[in-house]
């Protein structure tokens, strides 16, 4: 009797349950914030300049329109979100999806896959770069077939790449794989106008394949709304009915995150704003935003051209005392000078290298002493002096109005000038200190260095290429530091080694060649990588439960491969207290 | 006027697509290719056309009554136009005829009491605020009743009207509108009610020692009606002058407010089109501002010609 | 109540009154213990210098000097038509302006700046019943009436804007507004220093025949003795904020009995002599903030004697009029220069 009650019982259990599961949203509401654009101008083209790419930002996007996979940094290791397998096959790499549906029910399959990548050729996307072509093999699989060298960079783009629906983008798809067919280049006008079409294109409904979709509807002035939709592979395991992101920028969204109206912000906040959220109980997530400010020499102005003299500045500025006044406690000194972010010098050099490289700790004695022997002396001001009495006298050029670079530029100046540089420092609109790098109108200037990217290739073009006149066009010299020249008897093409180093499959391979570029670049110094900013992102735990430990290898994944973004779907981010 | 702006927009340091760029590297942590890439493929947009050849096109189409699109959304300006500016519109102008009438009100008493506890009072206080810039005043009101104090619901404020909320001329919805309107009003009252004071206050002092208001005093009439038609209407004419200028720069003057309180008027649009560089955009919003000067000052004529008869006949005093 | 049967009877009384206005350095009596009656349609006619305190006293009867002025001490007592007595100086407010316009109006010097610019001259006419209680069609027709009385063209004043008017027509449009609620007493400040003479002409005339016909009393103040003599049935000559003498009109002009009265008669113009003679009176007004001791007058006075000098003369009343009054040690003396000079023209 008691066993047929209970039998009973636990079907009506079910009975109630199950279409619970299936439709009712979960209670809770995430707080967010990203600056997301006001309508006319928002649209639900997410290969559209203000479609969703932009108006949710790389976080809640992958909420919306998948990718294939989630990477962790530290284990260097994918998760799949839409992919099942994934791998290198002969002469191309093989994605096969899950069993995923779109939020109209509909079915992931690859032909969302080839449709994608169908658009993106024409966007010029880089895959390209090393992808001839993406095929259907079956129904959930796809395989990209490589026209080059396969990397593993092309496999990460590949992975990290939002899948859009073919319900949608269908037509458009068909149209670019119709002219990719017909042997059509960016040259071509049909080209250029299906581009301009894609552009234009404003579906009426956002398809996705997370658990999250949204309408123009529920774009407001002040926050818009994502809502759950059932359909997901992880509409089940979520714990949100709703993110609202917060529009505005730092200014505004200060006081929302002090005030709980905001429960994480991805937000750049000033020290002292920093400080203010700790005061407040709000805990602050350190992790990689993938660069810092370097200090940029202009190689065509005397004695910035002497590898010594840069080598002296890189000695006279005590890293720490600039990096802490660059963003609090969201930024270190850079530790290895070798033109890789910290975080990553363990993963792409080897340790032998690591030993060899400089580490140019702060020592004005040191720097006295390559000073003396240049043939400068110190005058009465103990500036020092040339032959014929002239101090060393530039100009550092640094954006005014981005707080982290003109902290780190006017306390390079002031720590420059403290051993007897003689250097005055110059605020301009962050605009035109890029354009005047770029046309080589600088003598000292500052501009970020590293990158959000586990390839060495990413970290070691910044800047000496993007910021030379190696990586800039006709007409703008950039630092001008020459790309081509003897190095310990061996003649070098920097340009060339820097191009290659990632190329292949051979992880050993390729952490030989970024070694001996990590070398030349710590030795010649043609730019001082002074520290690494972090992003310190205000997470209120009153409200939200599940953040990782500080000390947890997640965090080192830098800010655009949140941990938010995995956490959300799995499940471990919650409602605090719920 | 047009010419000026389009070739000082085009001046400004940076373009469109080299500041999407640097927007993708830092949002979205992408490689410079990439970026590059994707910046190259969203718009339509040459920088290195000739600036004679833009201008000549621009200029074709404004002729036709065509502002053309937006260089980042290819979302039509006068749509955007059209979208923003009623809110400008709605919350500056409620603001100014909020803080000119009660300044115009509270002057006036301070003339007429002059010396009084209320005039010392209303003179620190105008003084004190005239000098405090808006955006102090919106940070201060977000910060200490916003945050410290807790007795404003600013969060629930910020923006036009609340999302998801069905426009139309409905008690809910307007209410939610005056909601919504509250603090950027508020702001604009406070920080400029101050000048309107003061100025009142003097004028209504000189004229008060004008001989019509002891004849009016002597024919006996009421308080109500000596302040309204003899003194303030009197007082009131220096000061339309300064109102119309100030309709000219509800467009201008909204910019950081509008940004603060996420209002969805024409200054936050303008700040984000200057912020990404969209040219054609700024030049229609840089049109408006004109447009809106222009129009300024014919209103201030009219306005003064309605209130002073000697300026309507168009001919000087007659004795 | 004794009225005399014989006499008119007073409408307004003035006893001891006493005005002074704050200034930097410290009180100025503006107007020094004054007192004078005036009767039922009398014209009284209020003479002297600029500074001598008479429009102060038209501005304390009405109660509307500046914030700065007050009245210290003094009666001002209002006969209303039915016999009631009105202290003016306990009226409140309220009473105050019910008092005002219906009993006693106002027309001031400087027409064009006595009339607000910006409403019209009906506007006005409507603002001022209003404030009486007279409705609207009564005050149209009432303002027609007066206006065609002061010879103008009713209805285009009555729609004109101040500006639309030239000098005298503005001034004649106060005169007629002034006596819209059919005052018993009407106050007017020089109505016609700043008209040309043709217009003063004009003005004068209107305001005899508007006299004539509704009966009202007038406090006439005036510089200009020949407008005075024109118009008025009483004069008063006041100095320093005094007044030194009063009396009928052709007692005062023809036996004065004041050396400043006389100084005054000396310097008018007089177009029936050929030989011209004019004499103004030397010196000027003397401080108010800290008058001189004795009589006012005797730093400018060639009649001064040491008397003068130490001791204000008493007012005394003349032999030949009881009406006329006058403060002076030597009024014989003054009395026979100036029959002398009658003699000589």
């Amino acid at each position: 009797m008691k066993r047929i009650f209970a039998l009973l019982l636990a079907v009506v259990m079910l009975a109630g349950l199950v279409p619970t599961m299936a439709q009712e949203a979960p209670a809770g509401v995430f707080l967010g914030t990203w600056p997301y654009v006001l309508k006319p101008d928002h649209n639900l083209n997410s290969f559209s300049p203000n479609g969703p790419t932009a108006n949710l930002g790389v976080v809640y996007w992958q909420l919306v329109e998948m990718p294939a996979a989630f990477y962790k940094w530290a284990a260097d290791e994918y998760v799949g979100l839409l992919a099942e397998s994934w791998g290198f096959v002969d002469g191309g790499y093989e994605l096969t999806l899950k069993e995923a549906t779109w939020s109209d029910g509909s079915p992931v399959t690859a032909d969302d896959v080839v449709a994608t990548y169908g658009i993106g050729r024409i966007l010029g996307w880089s895959q390209f770069n090393t992808v001839a072509s993406v095929e259907k093999v079956a129904d959930r699989t796809v395989r990209f077939v490589w026209s080059g060298e396969p990397s593993l960079l092309a496999e990460r783009l590949i992975l990290k790449e939002n899948i859009r629906p073919a319900a949608t983008y269908g037509a458009l798809a068909e149209e670019a794989l119709a002219l990719a067919a017909d042997g059509k280049t960016r040259d071509d006008q049909e080209w250029k106008d299906l581009n301009a079409k894609i552009n234009d294109f404003r579906p009426d409904a956002l398809l996705a394949s997370g658990p999250y979709t949204y309408t123009l509807d529920d774009v407001g002035d002040s926050y818009m709304s994502l809502f759950w939709q059932p359909n997901s592979l992880y509409s089940g395991t979520v714990n949100f009915g709703e993110i609202r992101l917060w529009a505005g920028e730092t200014e505004v969204t200060t006081p929302l995150v002090l005030n709980g109206d905001i429960a994480w912000s991805t937000n750049v906040y000033p020290p002292a704003t920093q400080q203010a959220f700790q005061d407040a109980g709000i805990r602050l997530l350190i992790q990689p935003r993938g660069y810092g400010p370097s200090l940029l020499f202009n190689h065509d102005v005397a004695p910035w051209n002497i590898k010594e003299v840069r080598q002296v500045a890189a000695l006279v500025i005590d890293r720490s005392e600039n990096a802490f006044l660059t963003n609090g406690f969201g930024a270190t000194g850079t530790q290895y000078m070798a033109g890789i972010l910290d975080a990553q010098v363990p993963n792409m050099l080897t340790q032998d290298v690591i030993d060899q490289l400089n580490p140019y700790t702060f020592n004005p004695e040191a720097a006295a002493d390559i000073m003396t022997q240049l043939g400068y002396t110190r005058n009465d001001a103990g500036k020092w002096v040339d032959a014929e009495g002239n101090t060393i006298k530039s100009e550092y050029k640094f954006p005014g109005d981005f707080a982290d670079f003109s902290a780190a530029a006017q306390n390079a100046t002031d720590q420059l000038n403290e051993f007897g540089f003689d250097i005055t420092p110059r605020a301009v609109p962050w605009q035109q200190a890029r354009d005047d790098i770029f046309a080589g109108n600088f003598e000292l200037s500052v501009w970020s260095w590293g990158a959000g990217s586990p390839f060495a290739f990413s970290h070691l073009r910044n800047p000496v290429i993007r910021f030379n006149y190696a990586g800039l066009g006709e007409g703008q010299p950039g630092m001008n530091f020459p790309m081509e020249f003897e190095w310990r008897g061996e003649q070098i093409n920097l340009t060339d080694l820097i191009n290659n180093v990632n190329v292949g499959l051979d992880v050993a391979a390729q952490q030989e060649r970024a070694g001996k570029i990590a070398l030349i670049l710590n030795d010649l110094m043609p730019f001082i990588p002074l520290n690494i900013i972090l992003s310190t992102e205000p997470w209120n735990e009153a409200e939200l439960a599940g953040a990782p430990a500080d000390d947890d290898p997640i965090l080192q994944n830098p800010s655009s491969d949140s941990f938010v973004i995995l956490y959300l779907l799995e499940g471990q981010i919650a409602p605090a207290g719920g | 006027m047009t010419t000026f702006t389009f070739i000082l927009i085009r001046q400004m340091p940076g373009n469109p697509f080299s500041i999407k760029v640097e927007q993708l590297m830092r949002e979205q942590n992408l490689t410079v290719e990439e970026a590059t890439n994707r910046a190259g493929a969203l718009f339509d947009f040459d920088p290195n056309r000739p600036l004679l050849e833009q201008y000549t096109e621009y200029m074709g189409k404004l002729l036709r009554g065509d502002l053309g699109k937006s260089i980042i959304s290819s979302e039509p300006v006068m749509n955007m136009l059209l979208r923003f500016l009623p809110w400008t519109l709605f919350s500056v102008g409620l603001g100014l005829l909020i803080s000119f009438g009660l300044g115009i009100l509270i002057g006036m008493l301070m003339a007429y009491w002059r010396g009084s506890l209320f005039d010392n009072v209303m003179t620190a206080f105008a003084s004190v605020m005239y000098g405090i810039p808006d955006y102090v005043i919106a940070l201060l009101l977000i910060i200490v009743a916003g945050v410290q104090l807790r007795i404003l619901p600013f969060a629930q404020m910020l923006g036009g009207s609340t999302p998801g909320i069905e426009p139309g001329f409905r008690l809910d919805y307007i209410l939610d509108l005056l909601f919504h309107a509250f603090l950027p009003v508020f702001t604009y009252v406070i920080t400029s009610l101050g000048g309107w004071m003061l100025t009142m206050k003097s004028s209504t002092m000189s004229t008060l020692g004008e001989d019509y208001i002891t004849v009016a005093r002597a024919r006996g009439l009421s308080q109500r009606r000596l302040l309204t038609a003899y003194i303030g209407r009197n007082a009131m004419l220096p000061l339309v002058t300064r109102l119309a200028i100030s309709v000219g720069f509800i467009v201008g003057g909204a910019v950081i407010i509008e940004t603060l309180y996420q209002y969805p008027g024409l200054g936050r649009n303008l700040a984000t089109a200057i912020l990404v560089r969209d040219y054609t955009v700024m030049q229609g919003i840089f049109l408006v501002i004109a447009i809106s000067v222009v129009f300024s000052n014919i209103l201030a004529d009219l306005l003064f010609g309605l209130l002073d008869p000697r300026v309507r006949l168009g001919k000087e005093d007659a004795s | 109540m004794t009225v005399t049967p014989a006499a008119p009877e007073v409408v307004l009384s003035v006893r001891n009154l006493c005005i002074s206005y704050l200034t930097r350095r410290g009180r100025l009596r503006a107007v020094n213990k004054v007192s004078f009656d005036l009767h039922a349609g009398e014209t009284l006619a209020l003479i002297g210098e600029s500074g001598c305190g008479k429009s102060t006293i038209n501005l304390g009867l009405i109660r509307l000097l500046p914030p700065t002025g007050t009245i210290d001490s003094g009666e001002i007592v209002y006969r209303r038509r039915d016999g009631q007595t009105v202290d003016v100086r306990g009226l409140t407010t309220g009473q105050l302006r019910q008092f005002l316009w219906r009993e006693c109006s106002m027309v001031f010097q400087g027409a064009l700046n006595s009339l607000n610019p910006v409403i019209k001259i009906s506007s006005m006419i409507y603002d001022t019943a209003a404030a009486h209680g007279m409705d609207k069609k009564e005050a149209r027709d009432r303002a027609l009436d007066l206006f065609q009385k002061v010879r103008l063209d009713p209805r285009r004043v009555f729609n004109a804007y101040p500006h639309e008017l030239s000098g005298g027509m503005r001034q004649r449009t106060l005169l007629a507004t002034a006596l819209l609620l059919r005052p018993q007493v009407v106050l007017m400040d020089e109505p016609t220093t700043a008209v040309d003479i043709l217009t003063q002409r004009s003005i004068i005339d209107v305001l005899k025949r508007l006299r004539e016909e509704l009966n009202f009393s007038v406090i006439f103040i005036s510089h200009d003795l020949a407008v005075a003599a024109e118009i008025a049935d009483t004069v008063a000559t006041m100095y320093a904020g005094e007044i030194i003498e009063m009396g009928p009109v052709a007692e005062v002009f023809y036996r004065p009995r004041h050396a400043y009265t006389l100084g005054l008669l000396e310097a008018a113009p007089r177009l029936s002599v050929g030989r011209e003679e004019l004499h103004s009176i030397p010196g000027s007004p003397p401080d108010l903030v800290e008058p001189p001791p004795g009589c006012r007058f005797h730093l400018r006075c060639r009649f001064a004697t040491d008397e003068c000098r130490t001791t204000p003369p008493p007012l005394t009343t003349a032999p030949e009029d009881e009406r006329h009054t006058v403060a002076c040690y030597h009024t014989a003396t003054i009395l026979k220069t100036r029959q002398e000079e009658l003699a000589r023209d």
